[in-house]
């Protein structure tokens, strides 16, 4: 075909008809977009639901920002995602703004402690955190920035970040190192971070006795000296590795803790950030399978695995099934039937999508007008 | 971000603004869950998405649940919408990101399927070719990549200028202007083999 040949394909590409879609199929498409802005508001109430019931899964749930400013004042960390899709954690008392535009993600960072884990922002794409002192830009995928009254500091937990300081200073770090930027916005120290090691305590003569179990061996808190480490002291130990991105520790550490439902969906969140996720998905299972709101939340986890993380989008669909089902006026209803209707969607099970979506529309669309109306 | 980045992306916004300001009211009203607006959004901008859908996909039976998807993502991004861009270029950018991941999740359907919504025009003949001259094209943009394939649909089927392109595909602009110049090199090339 020559040049004139591609030019008449050009302009019979441009002049082809493409308005299909009628007033009734452009109707159904407004209302469940509609409905979609109102997940956010869901997703917060998750998160609190999950909090009131001392689940620390609640930092699983990532959750979709109402706004674009980051904040955390409630004394517990949080997960939000960002609008490029990467998550932040934040720690308490952390205020930052993101925004997004064509260049890719920029976060403020005011003050506190945020972990980034980034996700692929594509090419010319950046994604970057800046506080007054210095700016990070991420070439590799997870780190730590902290920002206080006159010092800064960035650490680089996977890939690698370029470390601009306000000074103009740049460093490229790799995974397990550090920066820290002094007041007059300069460099202040940089190290290769050795994996922080908890110094044993002078510990007298062993008494003769029976060997520990091989958990307790395996746990940090139980090396210390002094009485065993209780439950609630295991599973808040695994916390931190979790939070830390310490997975295999958290793991360990939440095996060692126990078979009560908190220490397993600890267990169950660092194997899923481990990417283990068959034994992720077994645990959360093992959860959904009980009953009250553990199971509310264990089938809600694990529908969001399968869904962003396995891409198993037709499993997720029949979990949020399974949560309808079984918990026909629980707290994630609205949230559960989106999710079914957004798996059945990207599996292409277009009729069942449909049919979906209707039945959403029907349900909720009927709830957003009274909460309209109350207001 | 580049001094010049910095510098164009002002320019733009300053085009923009009136329209940005008109739009505060809607976007606003979306963002409160109000129905009519939504509908607005939708009416004004649903058949540009259509269009821009079907011209990097073909005609599709699943058009409604793509444009569905652009539209959720769309109510998605609202919250953090500022109007640097207008909600029109928003929505395409949408579009053509869904269109684009479509692409690479593959397979595609048969073109032959929807021959009949491929042309219009009342000349029978002219109606037979210009279908046969579609069908033919969009096999052979099969061939393409889906980055190749959006970036020459955007550019030179919908008319846009290249900076446009560049900030819908979020890639800069001498990517793109490359990816068009190779989409168009190699359709010639494989239409050259074809014919």
């Amino acid at each position: 075909m020559t040049s004139s040949e591609i030019d008449r394909a050009i302009s019979a590409l441009r002049d082809m008809p493409t308005a299909s879609l009628g007033e009734a199929a452009f109707e159904r498409i407004a209302e469940a977009a509609r409905l979609e802005t109102r997940r956010a508001v869901v997703r917060n109430r998750l998160v609190w639901a999950g909090a009131a019931l001392a689940l620390a899964a609640a930092i699983a749930f990532a959750i979709l920002l109402p706004a674009n400013l980051l904040e955390r004042r409630a004394p517990s960390d949080r997960v939000v995602r960002l609008a490029s899709g990467s998550t932040a954690l934040l720690s308490p008392g952390t205020v930052a703004t993101s925004l997004e535009d064509a260049s890719g993600e920029r976060v403020a960072l005011q003050r506190g402690v945020a972990f980034f884990r980034v996700r692929p922002v594509g090419p010319g794409r950046l994604f970057v955190v800046e506080s007054d002192l210095v700016s990070a830009t991420v070439i590799g995928t997870a780190f730590w920035v902290e920002a206080r009254e006159g010092e800064a500091r960035v650490d680089v937990v996977e890939g690698r970040v370029q470390v601009r300081s306000r000074a103009g200073e740049v460093r490229l770090l790799v995974a397990g190192q550090s920066v820290a930027i002094a007041g007059d916005g300069r460099f202040a120290v940089e190290r290769r971070a050795e994996p922080t090691a908890v110094p044993e305590p002078p510990r007298p003569a062993p008494e003769p006795g029976p060997e520990p179990e091989p958990e307790e061996r395996a746990t940090g808190a139980a090396r210390r000296a002094g009485p065993a480490p209780t439950t609630q002291e295991l599973i808040a130990e695994a916390r931190i590795h979790l939070r830390e991105r310490r997975y295999e520790q958290a793991e360990h550490v939440a095996a060692a803790a126990g078979e009560s439902i908190e220490a397993v969906f600890v267990r169950a969140d660092a194997l899923r950030g481990a990417g283990r996720l068959g034994e992720a998905a077994a645990l959360y299972r093992r959860i959904a399978d009980g009953s009250g709101r553990a199971a509310e939340n264990a089938l809600y986890a694990l529908a969001m695995l399968e869904l962003d993380r396995r891409g198993a989008p037709g499993r997720a669909a029949i979990v949020a099934s399974e949560y309808l089902r079984r918990f026909p006026a629980g707290a994630l209803e609205q949230e559960m039937a989106q999710t079914r209707y957004e798996g059945l969607l990207r599996a292409g099970r277009t009729e069942e999508a449909r049919a979906a979506r209707d039945e959403l529309v029907k349900r909720f669309s009927r709830d957003g007008e009274h909460q309209e109306k109350g207001r | 971000m580049g001094v010049d980045q910095r510098a164009s992306g002002r320019a733009l916004s300053q085009a923009i603004l009136p329209l940005s300001r008109e739009r505060d009211d809607l976007v606003e009203r979306c963002l409160r869950g109000d129905a009519a607006a939504f509908r607005t959004v939708v009416e004004r901008h649903g058949r540009a998405v259509q269009g821009t859908l079907v011209r990097i996909l073909g005609p599709r039976r699943d058009l409604e649940d793509l444009v569905q998807q652009v539209f959720l993502e769309l109510a998605r991004s609202l919250p953090r919408f500022r109007g640097d861009a207008s909600l029109g270029t928003f929505v395409v950018a949408i579009a053509a990101n869904v269109a684009r991941r479509t692409l690479e999740r593959g397979p595609r359907p048969s073109y032959a399927l929807d021959t009949e919504a491929l042309s219009a025009g009342d000349d029978p003949e002219a109606r037979a070719d210009a279908r046969q001259l579609l069908v033919r094209m969009f096999l052979l943009l099969d061939r393409l990549t889906p980055a190749k394939r959006v970036a020459f649909v955007l550019h030179a089927v919908e008319g846009r200028d290249i900076r446009e392109v560049a900030t819908m595909v979020g890639a800069n602009e001498p990517t793109v202007r490359a990816r068009v110049t190779a989409a168009r090199r190699e359709l010639e090339s494989l239409l050259g083999r074809s014919s």
